[in-house]
């Protein structure tokens, strides 16, 4: 397989991935900082409120 | 005004589909991009075509959706923070395509043309994209009251109009290295050519996907982010509060 081939297939695939990567590092992180707040909330009544997530 | 939702996370079962998807695709690109046959012209660098002109259309396509979404944020009627969010969340992804347009450009052109980069019309337009955006970015994140930054924001988002335009046409406004359109050079009806049609549209299927998924991510981990901040505000309010509370009791 040609050199300059793979560097440009395997420069796509590795910066996507890395990408990708950072993406679900930083959203674990958040997730982590968040979660009491982001746990479901629900009123006395059961209704759902502000805070929870679709 | 009105708030955006904050998920709890940015995955979903929609996202896992869409995300699965855009990884089978991408691999059937590789796949099929990586088995072309040797061009007459560009040998085996023409197999560069199922990634290059998909990621490069992509970007377009995250630009497109930057503008509109900047626009129905600045229109009265339509004034929502998630327009803010997803155009922000579009245009980092888009930048993320932008680098790679160049990147899988310049590794193409070192063995076609003889060098990495040129100083040619459609290029240089990419290159001068690629930082409007990342000056957009930085604008993004530039402290200041919120509804004031996201209105700035998307008013400078509007410059990537002309700037995409002029780089999608610079092929035909300026005699270029650059190769024109690369599906109007292809002509279905030769074996050879249909080979690389369908390379370059499973490509545009792929590159499309993996927009979606990063995008959709990108904008809830950005509604995360903007809810961290608040809730950090928040909190340094009440410790402030507390402070006071406390001086005050002194005697």
């Amino acid at each position: 397989m040609n050199g300059y081939v793979s560097l440009g297939y395997g420069v796509t695939l590795a910066t996507l991935a890395v990408y990708t990567l950072r993406l679900m590092a930083r959203s674990r992180a958040l997730s982590k900082v968040l979660a009491p707040e982001l746990a479901p909330r629900t009123t006395n009544s059961g209704a759902k409120t502000e805070g929870e997530a679709p | 005004m009105t708030t955006t939702e904050t998920p709890a996370g940015i995955g979903s079962r929609g996202s896992f589909f869409l995300g699965v998807l855009a990884a089978l695709t991408l691999a059937t690109t590789v796949v099929l991009g990586l088995s072309l046959p040797l061009s007459t012209e560009q040998g085996p660098y023409s197999r560069m075509i199922a990634i290059h002109p998909p990621i490069a259309t992509t970007e377009y396509v995250a630009y497109a959706v930057t503008v509109l979404a900047s626009a129905l944020y600045l229109w009265p009627r339509t004034r929502q923070r998630r327009w803010d969010l997803l155009a922000g969340a579009s245009a980092e992804v888009g930048a993320v395509f932008t680098a790679l347009t160049l990147a899988t450009g310049s590794i193409w052109g070192r063995p076609t043309w003889g060098v990495w980069w040129v100083w040619d019309a459609r290029l240089t337009s990419t290159a001068i994209l690629f930082f409007l955006v990342l000056g957009y970015l930085a604008l993004r994140r530039v402290p200041m009251e919120l509804s004031r930054r996201s209105t700035i924001s998307a008013v400078a988002a509007l410059i990537l109009v002309p700037a995409v335009v002029v780089d999608h046409y610079a092929v035909t406004w300026w005699r270029t290295l650059h190769q024109g359109a690369s599906l109007a050079q292809l002509s279905p009806g030769k074996s050879l050519d249909g080979a690389f049609i369908a390379a370059m549209l499973v490509g545009f299927v792929a590159m499309g996907l993996v927009y979606a998924w990063l995008t959709l991510h990108r904008f809830r981990l950005a509604v995360l982010e903007e809810r961290a901040d608040i809730e950090g505000l928040d909190i340094a309010l009440e410790e402030r509060r507390a402070e006071g509370l406390e001086l005050a009791a002194r005697p």
